[in-house]
């Protein structure tokens, strides 16, 4: 039933994708795709003096793309894209509206381009920390409730944030009518951890980064498969649970989510592999621990819990999971900042190939013998 | 006057099954959120979990022991509390919509909460762990007196205004209280934010055997002052005036039964978050149930009640979702809905019927 | 004085609001045993202000009551509630009690912590039934009755309580004029032979005449006269009293 509407959506979708191509203007014969190997929720064409960066999947569920003309400044600007926002590069001043996209424009090393942040205490990056102390980073608000006048006033050229497609909560709409290009980053909707950093190759497009984003990309996409490689054979695979209850609802992560995916890729036989969500979907407690009975290993917990005491005093019927009586509890908060954020979801977003190091290494330890963990720490003692 | 004694007499049979009634009910109610969950577990495994034994596979033992036994009591124990909470702001505000979540004291308790947990415990939401028993007992004590806040707010509004206006005053300061607690929210750590969104859906299954040490003992005395309530709230069904030409306070009387209202409210608010229309249902089941009005029935009546109507709404939400799970409050709401819709029908006109 | 049953010191009774507003002031009255004491008065004079004040129901303006030399400010509630009941007009009844169980709210005083009664408790409600002419209405809901009969459920309930003192305001008012009359010879009668002291409230000249053994007239100019029925009509304090509608009766009274 799911899967039939999904697939009349699908159907739906590449229609629709169809009329919109046969709408364009004639196609110039320099027309290219980039290669995006494993993101699905945008594109990237070129063409002759400017690229169409197109976000497919904004959301879930969306029924709408949107479509950004990149065109180099003084560069002519392509007429005949109607409902395209033009982002004029390279660009000097950026806001980020969420702490992944931070991720994105650290690693291509372009932070010194920020000048505006929401949400700054999710931000593990110090240098960002202490420019919002300074005043050189403006801090405009908890996304999506932002604070439309501190962001204008911090006149970026360019914005980036995320949307749920509610519109009572969606910002995207208001910037753009204040005249902000503003981009809809929907990196959370993929499905695969290489697929998550591919968007540096986004990021990338707004500071004439494409060539640096490649490179960085084709080192992460080449160790990755490597590690891959190593797991592919074992024929023992450790039975894995993921996540923790709040209120007797455990928020498991799907079977084709990014954790799933790690999980998988690390070697791990995850407990609810089979299931078809991208997301998290809720379970009852009590649904969980019969399953979760035989886990030999249990990842991603609390984002407070750095020790054993956390999860028990939390709920004492954790004990009762196999991975604590063995102390296979890990979580990814090793590297916490004073301010509460953690480094796994910022550098570890396009790191992908040190996260799933650090797995292999906690589930197959004589496979990389030599790896530290970067991410993962053990609650059950201090470091490992 | 033989026959007088005769009748009164044969008002007291009827009642006699009822209590048996109610009372096999909420036996069954409570063996069947034992066996009934998500997951599917055989009728012997359960009494053999229950007898103790050990070894049991897939952690059925634990599911039954650990999570299904106190989430039932924490169930029995909050409905009974929400229900009796409810009989007696009705009473007090002559209002047959007044219970703890229409008025907002769910809301202040979910303030008083929300302030011991934001900012007592350093600004981060650590209301799944590192509480002892005596960061639950304070807890208890910041929902408790959130609510009786709320109550004392709503009591000072309600001698100023309409009956009807009331209900639109408690759903305006729960809209305040709310407002102050997203404030308080908007300064939590992420995980905070999830955690405490989590709770306000409201669920019975976050009460481990460890917070029943305190949650129950709290809800009991609680449950047995308010036996001291129902000669007033008797006094009360003719009017103020009348409460004290039998030489009731009403003033001491009102004290007490905020007091006793808002720790039960407050206690639940606590442990299982926001709770919504128990308060309310309960009472005019049992009202219906009894044909009478004499709180020495309806007390002891919204406890057994309350407690078997918590008990389903909990079963149906662990077990109608397959894995996944109903949210209480939605339950509740199918439940309670339209027992308040067939009391707005029954009345016709609020205002008029309500006018105090 | 004299063994009144309840007695006031130079009483003023008015509002208790931000400023203190006395409608009536410097009343001497008394309350006497084995008597029914009617008050009348325009509506609106202050009539049920003195009434609730006697009744210890709210507190004086200035002077005192006092119900066998006891101020009745300092007698704590549920000793007052064994000495004064009282039946008050157009009661709201919340819920959906039984008529015996209304005249059984009577006993409370005399009730356990819980409000338990025992079964003599519940013999006395059910005489008061009885001696009202009520017990008909046994097992019917309070609700359901017309404005009179829950006027006698009420009384029946006052009665109950068993006070040495019985204050009812308005008790008539919704009565049609037979039932006016049974209720006027019934407190009469209880008055003689229970030794209570009653007093009720009126309007109603004409009724309250023909049973009246003392009667307490507020003036138009709120000014409170107290004395037996003759002593009244002789002061000729009527005349000054229900604008002038009742002079027939000073004529009455000087042709016999």
């Amino acid at each position: 039933m799911k899967r039939t509407a999904y697939t009349i959506r699908f159907i739906l979708a590449i229609l629709f994708s169809a009329l919109i191509f046969s709408a364009r203007p004639a196609a110039a014969q320099t027309e290219t795709t980039a290669e995006i190997k494993y993101a699905k929720a945008f594109t990237i064409e070129n063409r002759d003096g400017y690229k169409i960066l197109t976000v497919v999947r904004p959301w879930r569920n969306a029924d709408r793309e949107f479509q950004y003309l990149i065109v180099p400044k003084g560069k002519p600007i392509p007429d005949g894209y109607l409902n395209a926002q033009i982002i004029q590069v390279p660009i000097e001043k950026i806001a980020v509206l969420a702490a992944t996209h931070f991720a994105y424009l650290n690693r291509l090393g372009m932070n010194e381009k920020l000048i505006a942040v929401a949400n700054p205490e999710y931000i593990y990056s110090e240098q960002v920390h202490n420019g919002v102390d300074s005043g050189t980073i403006a801090a405009v608000g908890n996304g999506p409730d932002i604070n439309l006048e501190k962001l204008l006033s911090a006149e970026p050229e360019l914005t980036t944030t995320f949307a749920m497609g509610k519109s009572t909560k969606d910002d995207y709409q208001q910037l753009i009518d204040k005249g902000i290009p503003t981009v809809v980053f929907s990196d959370y909707m993929e499905e695969s951890p290489l697929g998550r950093a591919e968007w540096l190759k986004v990021m990338a497009l707004f500071f004439g980064q494409e060539e640096e984003a490649d490179r960085i990309f084709a080192d992460i996409e080449r160790r990755y498969t490597e590690l891959v490689e190593l797991t592919r054979d074992l024929d023992k695979k450790p039975k894995v649970l993921m996540g923790f209850h709040m209120n007797g609802k455990w928020n498991v992560p799907g079977g084709k989510s990014v954790q799933a995916a790690y999980v998988r890729d690390a070697g791990g036989d995850y407990l609810w592999a089979d299931d078809e969500t991208s997301g998290r979907f809720p379970l009852s407690f009590e649904a969980v621990l019969e399953k979760g009975a035989s886990a030999d290993f249990w990842f991603d917990l609390s984002l407070s819990w750095t020790g054993i005491d956390d999860l028990i005093n939390s709920d004492p019927r954790y004990a009762s999971i196999q991975a604590y009586a063995d102390r296979r509890v890990f979580n990814n908060n090793l590297q916490l900042s004073p301010w509460g954020a953690n480094a796994f979801n910022e550098t570890g977003l396009v790191n992908p190939d040190i996260v799933l190091s650090d797995l292999i290494r906690l589930m197959h330890p004589d496979l990389l013998p030599d790896h530290e963990p970067v991410y993962y720490r053990n609650l059950s003692a201090d470091g490992f | 006057m033989a026959s007088n004694r005769d009748d009164s007499r044969s008002l007291q049979y009827p009642r006699r099954w009822v209590w048996i009634v109610l009372g096999a009910a909420l036996v069954l109610c409570w063996l069947a959120d034992l066996f009934l969950g998500s997951v599917r577990i055989p009728f012997q495994d359960v009494i053999r979990a229950l007898s103790g034994a050990e070894g049991l596979s897939n952690n059925w033992g634990v599911i039954i022991r650990d999570y299904r036994l106190p989430k039932s009591i924490a169930a029995m124990f909050s409905g009974a509390a929400l229900s009796v909470a409810g009989l007696q702001m009705q009473t007090l505000f002559r209002n047959s919509l007044a219970d703890p979540f229409i008025l907002g004291i769910s809301s202040g308790g979910n303030l008083g909460a929300a302030i011991v947990i934001l900012v007592g415990a350093g600004g981060s939401f650590q209301f799944l762990g590192k509480f002892s028993a005596i960061g639950n007992l304070n807890l208890i004590a910041a929902a408790s007196l959130g609510a009786s806040a709320v109550f004392i707010l709503v009591m000072t509004l309600s001698r100023r205004v309409h009956a009807t206006t009331l209900l639109i005053t408690g759903v305006l300061v729960s809209y305040i209280v709310n407002a102050f607690v997203r404030v308080l929210v908007q300064y939590a750590s992420p995980d905070a934010v999830q955690a405490y969104l989590s709770w306000t859906f409201g669920s019975f299954a976050g009460v481990t055997r460890e917070r029943l040490t305190v949650f129950v003992p709290v809800v009991s005395l609680a449950l047995l002052l308010s036996a001291l309530t129902i000669k007033p709230l008797n006094a009360l069904l003719l009017g103020e005036l009348h409460a004290r030409s039998v030489g009731i306070d009403p003033s001491r009387s009102r004290r007490l039964i905020i007091l006793v209202a808002s720790i039960l409210t407050g206690a639940v608010t606590a442990y299982c978050g926001i709770i919504g229309f128990i308060g309310i249902a309960v009472p005019h089941l049992c009202r219906s149930l009894f044909a009478d009005s004499d709180h020495m029935v309806l007390l002891p009546g919204c406890i057994l009640v309350g407690a078997c109507v918590a008990l389903i709404a909990d079963m149906i939400s662990q077990v109608f979702g397959g894995a996944f799970l109903l949210p209480l409050n939605s339950v509740t709401a199918l439940i309670g809905g339209p027992v308040i819709l067939f009391v707005i029908l029954k009345k016709r006109n609020l205002s008029r019927e309500f006018d105090a | 004085m004299n063994g009144a049953a309840l007695n006031t010191t130079d009483l003023s009774v008015g509002y208790h609001g931000r400023k203190r507003t006395a409608l009536l002031r410097g009343l001497n009255l008394n309350l006497r045993p084995r008597r029914l004491t009617c008050l009348i008065g325009q509506n609106g004079v202050g009539k049920s202000t003195l009434i609730r004040t006697l009744a210890g129901l709210q507190k004086p303006v200035g002077g005192a009551v006092s119900i066998h030399g006891a101020d009745l400010e300092l007698v704590p509630p549920a000793e007052r509630a064994r000495l004064v009941s009282i039946v008050l007009p157009g009661a709201d009844h919340y819920g959906n009690l039984k008529c015996e169980q209304i005249v059984q709210l009577g006993r409370l005083p005399y009730a356990n912590w819980l409000g338990q009664l025992s079964l003599h408790d519940r013999k006395i409600a059910a005489d008061s039934l009885e001696k009202i002419g009520a017990s008909a209405f046994v097992g019917r809901r309070f609700a359901e009755l017309s404005d009179g009969e829950r006027q006698k459920i009420l009384v029946a309930r006052a009665l109950a309580q068993q006070t040495p003192i019985l204050i009812l305001d308005e008790p008539t008012a919704f009565l049609d004029w037979t039932n006016r009359l049974e209720m006027l010879i019934l407190l009469k009668e209880i008055a003689f032979r229970e030794e209570k002291s009653i007093l009720l409230s009126s309007h109603d000249l004409d009724l309250v005449m023909r049973f009246a053994d003392d009667l307490w007239v507020i003036d138009d100019d709120r000014a409170v006269f107290s004395g037996t029925k003759t002593e009244v009509l002789e002061s000729g304090v009527l005349k000054n009293a229900f604008s002038g509608k009742y002079l027939r009766y000073l004529e009455d009274s000087r042709a016999s």
